[in-house]
């Protein structure tokens, strides 16, 4: 993998970063709620939500908030007992990622590598236990699909857990953006694979799904892993994909059924950048337009100076949109 | 319905049919009892037993199997009165001239079984020994002579260890059984080499297998009816992973009972077949079952047991309950088990096959993730005693103790130790396998080690002369001898980790020794073609 610099004008003022609760004032009150300990009021709130996609981006806010013991407190038959043991899980999988650091594998030491998989190992089998219990736990599932690839289990096992994630919850972005992940070389699979999984998203998901954008997981995935700048914007800018990237775009942002819910902003991400960095800035300026001035976390996945690159590629696509 | 009597001293069991008469003779003796020195002579004398016969046919035949042995015929009164005489004049006094020719026949069907999907299981659970030695090759055959056959023949095939069983409403007139005295032997008592359980092994590729033990109940019968479908459900059905899926429940003679269930796997669909079999079993162990599935499978089962042909059908099943100590139950009292069977007893049965559990995995999976223990294929510790390096200088060592011997590779140990040694193969090259009652074999080449030249002469002085197997001499060139290019890999395979220098067992994989008995993949030992 390289840096993506995307040559900065040099006085440029960054954009910074927006966590979902800044973006949604409930996702606000929910942090501020886990903050308390208050797990009644957490439960009712995430028992709300009716896509997957929204409980992962709403959970991912306050699972470094809640105890523990919170958690464990919660009585097998609470219908919010699944939602809390994958909390359990998800911790516990967090605090094994901290054993391990984020460093290249080369650099983790043997004592560290037990440590991770010990955590891994015991993270799996509460939710293996959850999975059991309700098989209709997208969260535990997608969960599950996160483990897979940490403890390598294979292709095989991470499209299982998909597809058992799939049968309830259809097409959630996350759960597609997480199997991209692994279908990607670095985890043994190939640019192949992530092609034809994009494809049959294309064939399969309905018009308006939010699934549809993981679609463009796999072409930032690509153009990061390439070995330049020009080879990776080659990549993107092969008309195929343009025509792919517009093809997800007419289903999804430019659809009357789209409802991103919490994935508003990372959809108009994908968008913006993907146009940008092929070139078509009209195409990218909408999406900056609605995107007013924010930019969720993706933008630091994929670019060196995300803030610098979003100020820069936003005032390119203003300019001439 | 189920009526009891006795022939010659022979206690009978006589149900009605439909059908043409079936009868059989059922002893007392199967490969747990025979020891890992001697495995086959209960199939060897089988055969002896059934040669004055002629050709088998489907009409008759014979069957080894854990604890019991049967032989049975179906056919006229006239039929079944010459075949059992015969069975019993010929254990009484077995061909014994037609030795060799029925070891052939054997080491031939040997090669042609190849074992079932659940072979590997018994040994990595109970070892080399009792239970453990179904999943193990007939290799004592070679060693017996007339005087063995014909000693386990009395010992074993005899009035008191036996029940002959009848479908029809008589016994054949004029029928004798003219058999030893004898008495009625115990069930061997079951013991585990497994230090935790559930466990998991990697074997053959092609599936996932799996079993676990509980107390004989018929609750048993209906959870792996339920297991079998939910698999089928689960990973056919509805992940398109597996083909075939199956579960049975068998007891096994000790008051105990078997659940083994298995389900093929596409080699791309390995690793999620692992994943589906985990998943259906965790839905079990948490009691996600329903009564409409237990409705489904009682159902099944009772139709099965109101079957005309049922009464008869169990026969070989009843007999064997006779003979190892276990109520008779009529197909009423089954029935009404049957029906007093409550989901939470299914899940009673699960938890204690789920608690007591062996996985086996394909190659390249593991279960650790999900809270299976991997099962040993090391010793914990290697014998105090000399110590003599490998010369090739890969660091392996040899270790020749008073109390046994050690194969030493880095952190891994293989020790048997010789009072609990189960048979050692002896080649007349000085090579020694020694394989312990828990499985884990010592293969010692010595030309491998800076060893004493006597080496083989010390060992055989420590080992029962009883249970040792002289193998033919090798092929040469099938002899390990020290490599003479510089010691920077690892140390040869066929020494520190497979057991079998004659070839036909699988390489190694992945570097972990696998010191535990590994079988070659047709089942054969030795190699065939000797």
């Amino acid at each position: 993998m390289r840096s993506h610099m995307l040559r900065a004008v040099p006085f440029q003022l960054p954009v910074p970063e927006s966590q979902p609760a800044d973006l949604f004032a409930e996702l606000r009150r929910l942090a501020a709620d886990a903050g308390r300990g208050d797990w009644a009021a957490v439960a009712a709130f995430l028992g709300g939500l009716r896509s997957l996609d929204d409980l992962a981006v709403a959970c991912g806010q306050i699972e470094d908030k809640l105890d523990d013991q919170v958690l464990q407190r919660v009585p097998y038959g609470d219908p919010a007992w699944a939602l809390a043991y994958t909390m359990l899980g998800v911790r516990t999988v967090l605090r094994g990622w901290k054993i391990r650091g984020t460093g290249w594998a080369r650099d983790v030491t043997r004592q560290q590598w037990a440590g991770f998989h010990e955590h891994l190992n015991r993270a799996e089998q509460i939710l293996i236990d959850v999975t059991a219990r309700e098989p209709q736990q997208g969260y535990a599932w997608l969960e599950r699909m996160i483990i897979c690839r940490g403890i390598s289990l294979g292709h095989d096992e991470a499209r299982r857990r998909y597809d058992r994630l799939s049968a309830h919850h259809p097409f959630a972005y996350i759960a597609g953006y997480h199997l991209v992940q692994q279908l990607q070389p670095k985890w043994g699979g190939s640019w192949e694979k992530v092609a034809e999984f994009g494809a049959e998203l294309l064939r399969t998901a309905p018009a308006g799904s939010v699934g549809l954008l993981a679609v463009l997981a796999g072409h930032m995935e690509r153009f990061q892993a390439s070995d330049s700048d020009v080879e990776g914007t080659a990549l993107l800018r092969a008309p195929a994909t343009v025509a792919q990237i517009h093809q997800v775009a007419d289903r999804t942002v430019r659809h009357p059924a789209f409802q991103p819910g919490y994935r508003f902003y990372t959809a108009h991400d994908y968008f913006a950048m993907l146009f940008s960095l092929v070139g078509d800035h009209a195409a990218a300026a909408p999406h900056f337009r609605a995107l007013a001035g924010r930019r969720t976390p993706l933008w630091t996945s994929y670019f060196d100076n995300p803030g610098v690159a979003y100020a820069n590629l936003r005032d390119r696509a203003l300019a001439r949109g | 319905m189920l009526h009891r009597t006795d022939v010659d001293g022979v206690p009978t069991l006589l149900a009605p049919s439909s059908g043409p008469m079936t009868a059989g003779l059922t002893f007392r003796v199967g490969l747990a009892d025979e020891g890992a020195a001697r495995i086959g002579i209960t199939h060897l004398v089988e055969h002896l037993a059934l040669h004055r016969h002629g050709v088998a046919d489907y009409h008759y035949n014979g069957a080894t199997g854990s604890v019991v042995t049967h032989f049975h015929m179906e056919g006229s009164e006239r039929d079944i009165v010459t075949y059992l005489e015969m069975v019993c004049d010929s254990l009484a006094d077995l061909p014994v001239q037609r030795l060799e020719t029925e070891k052939a026949i054997l080491r031939t069907e040997a090669a042609g079984r190849g074992g079932g999907v659940n072979r590997m299981l018994p040994m990595w659970r109970h070892g080399a020994q009792h239970y453990g030695l179904v999943g193990y090759p007939e290799w004592g055959i070679d060693r017996l002579g007339p005087d063995d056959v014909r000693a386990w023949a009395n010992a074993w095939f005899t009035r008191a260890n036996a029940v002959l069983w009848i479908s029809g409403d008589r016994v054949p007139p004029g029928l004798r059984l003219r058999l030893p005295a004898g008495t009625l032997r115990p069930v061997p008592v079951a013991s585990t080499v497994l230090p935790a359980t559930p466990a998991y092994f990697t074997g053959a590729g092609g599936g996932v297998v799996f079993d676990g033990v509980m107390r004989r109940h018929v609750a048993g019968s209906v959870f792996a009816l339920m297991l079998e479908r939910e698999l089928f459900r689960s990973l056919r059905q509805e992940s398109g992973l597996s083909y075939a899926a199956s579960a049975s429940y068998d007891p096994r003679g000790d008051g105990m009972a078997v659940v083994t269930a298995f389900a093929d796997a596409l080699p791309e669909k390995q690793r999620a077949v692992v994943g589906g079999f985990v998943d259906v079993l965790a839905g079990f162990r948490v009691g996600r079952i329903s009564q409409t599935e237990l409705d489904a499978v009682r159902a099944k089962r009772d139709e099965a047991l109101r079957h005309p042909d049922a009464p008869a059908g169990r026969l070989p099943g009843l007999a064997t309950d006779l003979l190892t100590g276990a109520r008779l139950r009529t197909l009423d009292e089954l029935r009404a088990q049957l029906y007093a069977v409550a989901l939470a007893d299914v899940h009673g049965a699960a938890l204690q096959v789920l608690d007591s559990g062996l996985l086996q995995v394909p190659p390249g999976s593991r279960a650790d993730w999900a809270g299976f223990a991997a099962a040993p294929t090391t010793s914990t510790d290697a014998i105090p005693g000399h110590t003599y390096r490998a010369v090739d200088g890969s660091g392996a060592s040899l270790v020749l103790g008073a109390d046994g011997v050690s194969i030493v590779e880095g952190e891994c140990r293989a020790t048997v130790r010789y009072r609990s040694c189960a048979v050692m193969h002896a080649w007349p090259d000085g090579a020694r396998q020694l394989v312990g009652l828990d499985g884990i074999a010592v293969m010692i080449e010595p030309a491998l080690f800076a060893a004493p030249a006597d080496t083989a002469a010390r060992i055989d002085r420590s080992v029962d002369p009883s249970i040792v197997l002289p193998m033919p001499a090798r092929n040469p060139n099938d002899i390990p001898r020290p490599s003479t290019a510089p010691a920077t890999g690892t140390f040869p395979p066929s020494t520190a980790t497979v057991p079998a220098p004659t070839g036909g067992f699988p390489p190694a994989t992945g570097g972990i020794p696998r010191t535990i008995t590994v079988l070659p993949p047709d089942g054969s030992f030795p190699p065939a073609g000797r």
